[in-house]
């Protein structure tokens, strides 16, 4: 016993050496830039000396002082928010047909659903541009269909946000979703079934529960991707909705603001991580603790 | 419990036919074991009597109900899966209620129901625990409680003890038994392994092809197989190709003359291993003589190949009884002695 404890000891020691210098890398890659931009965001702006090195809070009391830039960041928490229920909503029943069909077209579906990723945000994000705008194909529908007798604005509202950024998250929810799902076991729905659990009652009280772990963690990556959006809320919002990350690029290229600039991006940061961070718990403690292995 | 009517059962999944035209009448609180290789259909057949899946055509009957297009959370079987299939997110009372509660059956009775079949299955003191933190066996207890705490019309088992080691199988198996006759279930079993399907069925129906070979009780399939492949199947079985004729003799291919009860017709000549005496001198009606080709150990048995001098070959299985039988070494001559009694013949 002796003997392969110290092994064990061992090789896991040999383990974190080899994992070392590509951890480090990584660490490097990742961290030194945000950490850079957590500095900048305590300097001090001139408009004629630009940045100057200080450490001052006045860009964070300039955020939390400023309702301009308060709203900002409320407007990009309820459109992450609403885009990420959407994509739940609507992803969800899609990635259980996927996960659960025996169709031989399955992974055609999986491919059609991978294809808009090929194709970058801003294409998509023109793509809408052509299909929302007055002369664009939903508001020819709506005439053609007599619904409405002039075209509706829908280029630079909220609404054209929501659509086109939930859009963009919802293959990547599904793709998660779908592998959370295979992963459980068939049989177990089947048991619950044959003791007389309607397909809904299995849905609700077997396959949510058991999923919601990973269904939380497919979650909060559309919700972390829909809270950095750029170039959808800039393409479809305009200057009809502004999000943080279009906000803070503005201050760092525009005004050449880079302290305000990253104290925006710092704001945004670890807004999400606090999030996310609430969400994960609350989501242990309403499910997890059980299911652990 | 309810006596179930299986009546011309098809089930064709595009082009490739799964089950074809199974009739089976299933007595109440009879065991029916559905044996065969995989792919038989043997699990197709069972799902479709649970409703996981529709038959092409066909009918089931449960008791006098017609369930051929009932809803699988109406049909009132209880199942057994092969991986345990309990519900991980669950206690094991919380397995065993989840069932009760659906049929709503009300709070207050509940709590006597679980502690019941968690008694009979000796689950009682794990009853708070989760199946991640039970044994393979007590899973499978567990969803064996939760089956039957609904109080199913039938019991239907897929492959249950197929995850569990050998010793734990025979264990289970035989609770699974002792179970069924005490509750006086009807049961039907699905198994790939014959040892299990005999040790615990009043009925066996032997599966292949999708098609039912034959079904009988265990001692009927075992002596008197109806075909050859039911005779390969279940056990082991010398087969010598030839031709009988009237007077009870079968000729083999080799020109190995056989006598046999009966079988005029017959083109197929089978005799257990276990049937076969290796004897130094001839004696008795059928006294073929050979030279030992090899023997195998096997513990309990000993299987020996003999090559017969006509130039069939026959394997012999001798009690291991130590000492006093000492299997025929290799190149030893031998006589291989059966009764026609023990003969088996198939037309083809």
């Amino acid at each position: 016993m002796q003997t392969s404890s110290q092994n064990g000891r061992g090789s896991r020691w040999l383990g974190a050496g080899l994992a070392f210098p590509a951890s480090l890398v990584v660490l490097i890659i990742i961290m030194v830039p945000i950490l850079q931009l957590a500095r900048y965001s305590f300097n001090h702006f001139d408009p004629a000396e630009l940045m100057q090195t200080a450490f001052t809070f006045e860009n964070y009391a300039k955020f939390f002082g400023d309702p301009y830039y308060r709203d900002i960041f409320l407007t990009t928490l309820w459109i992450a928010a609403l885009c990420t229920v959407l994509a739940l909503v609507l992803g969800f029943p899609v990635a259980y047909f996927l996960a659960r069909t025996q169709s031989r077209y399955k992974s055609l579906f999986v491919i059609l659903l991978v294809f808009p990723l090929m194709v970058g945000n801003v294409v998509r994000a023109a793509g809408w541009m052509v299909a929302l705008g007055n002369a664009g194909v939903v508001n020819a529908v709506l005439q053609g269909l007599g619904l409405i007798d002039k075209p509706v604005a829908l280029m630079y509202t909220p609404a054209a946000v929501v659509i086109g950024t939930t859009a963009v998250v919802m293959p990547y929810l599904i793709l998660t979703l779908q592998s959370v799902l295979e992963g459980m076991d068939l049989s177990v729905e089947e048991a619950a079934r044959n003791v007389g659990a309607s397909f809904f009652t299995t849905f609700r009280r077997i396959v949510l529960p058991i999923a919601a772990p990973g269904v939380a963690a497919g979650t909060m990556l559309v919700f972390i991707l829909c809270m950095n959006a750029y170039a959808t809320p800039v393409l479809l919002g305009g200057s009809g909705l502004t999000m943080m990350a279009p906000a803070l690029y503005d201050q760092i290229t525009k005004a050449s603001n880079w302290p305000f600039g990253a104290a925006l991006a710092v704001v945004l940061v670890c807004g999400t991580l606090v999030i996310a961070l609430i969400s994960n718990w609350l989501i242990h403690r309403r499910y997890v603790k059980t299911m652990a292995s | 419990m309810a006596k179930v009517c299986i009546e011309n059962l098809r089930k064709q999944f595009g082009a490739s036919v799964a089950v074809s035209d199974f009739t089976l009448d299933i007595a109440e609180g009879e065991l029916v074991t559905f044996l065969g290789p995989s792919g038989c259909g043997k699990t197709t057949t069972l799902r479709m009597i649970a409703g996981f899946i529709a038959p092409t055509s066909g009918r089931i009957l449960i008791g006098d109900t017609d369930v051929t297009r009932l809803p699988v959370h109406k049909r009132d079987t209880g199942m057994v899966f092969q991986r345990y299939a309990l519900f991980p997110h669950m206690t094991v009372a919380e397995n065993v209620a989840f069932g009760l509660e659906m049929h709503k059956v009300p709070r207050a009775e509940r709590d006597g129901k679980i502690r019941r079949v968690l008694d009979m299955v000796r689950m009682t003191e794990l009853r708070d625990r989760y199946p991640r933190q039970l044994s393979g066996g007590q899973q499978q207890r567990v969803a064996i409680a939760r089956a039957l705490a609904i109080e199913p019309k039938v019991f239907l088992l897929d492959e249950p003890l197929s995850n569990l080691d050998a010793k734990l199988r025979v264990e289970v198996r035989e609770e699974i038994r002792a179970l069924q006759q005490r509750l006086g279930l009807t049961t039907i079993f699905v198994t790939h392994d014959q040892e299990e399907a005999l040790a615990i069925a009043d009925r066996m129906a032997i599966m292949n092809d999708g098609i039912v070979q034959q079904v009988g009780s265990p001692d009927t399939l075992y002596e008197r197989p109806a075909n050859l492949f039911v005779a390969d199947f279940l056990g082991k079985m010398n087969v010598f190709k030839g031709r009988g004729n009237a007077h009870s003799v079968f000729e083999t291919a080799a020109g190995q003359r056989i006598a046999a009860a009966d079988g005029a017709q017959a083109t197929h000549l089978g005799v257990r291993p276990e049937r076969v005496r290796l004897q130094a001198q001839p004696a008795g009606a059928n006294a073929l003589a050979g030279v030992v080709e090899s023997s195998l150990y096997l513990g309990s048995v000993l299987e020996v190949r003999v090559r017969l001098d006509g130039g069939d070959r026959l394997v012999s299985q001798i009690v291991n009884g130590g000492e006093r039988s000492a299997a025929p070494a290799p190149g030893e001559r031998v006589y291989a002695c059966f009764e026609p009694a023990d003969c088996v013949a198939f037309t083809q």
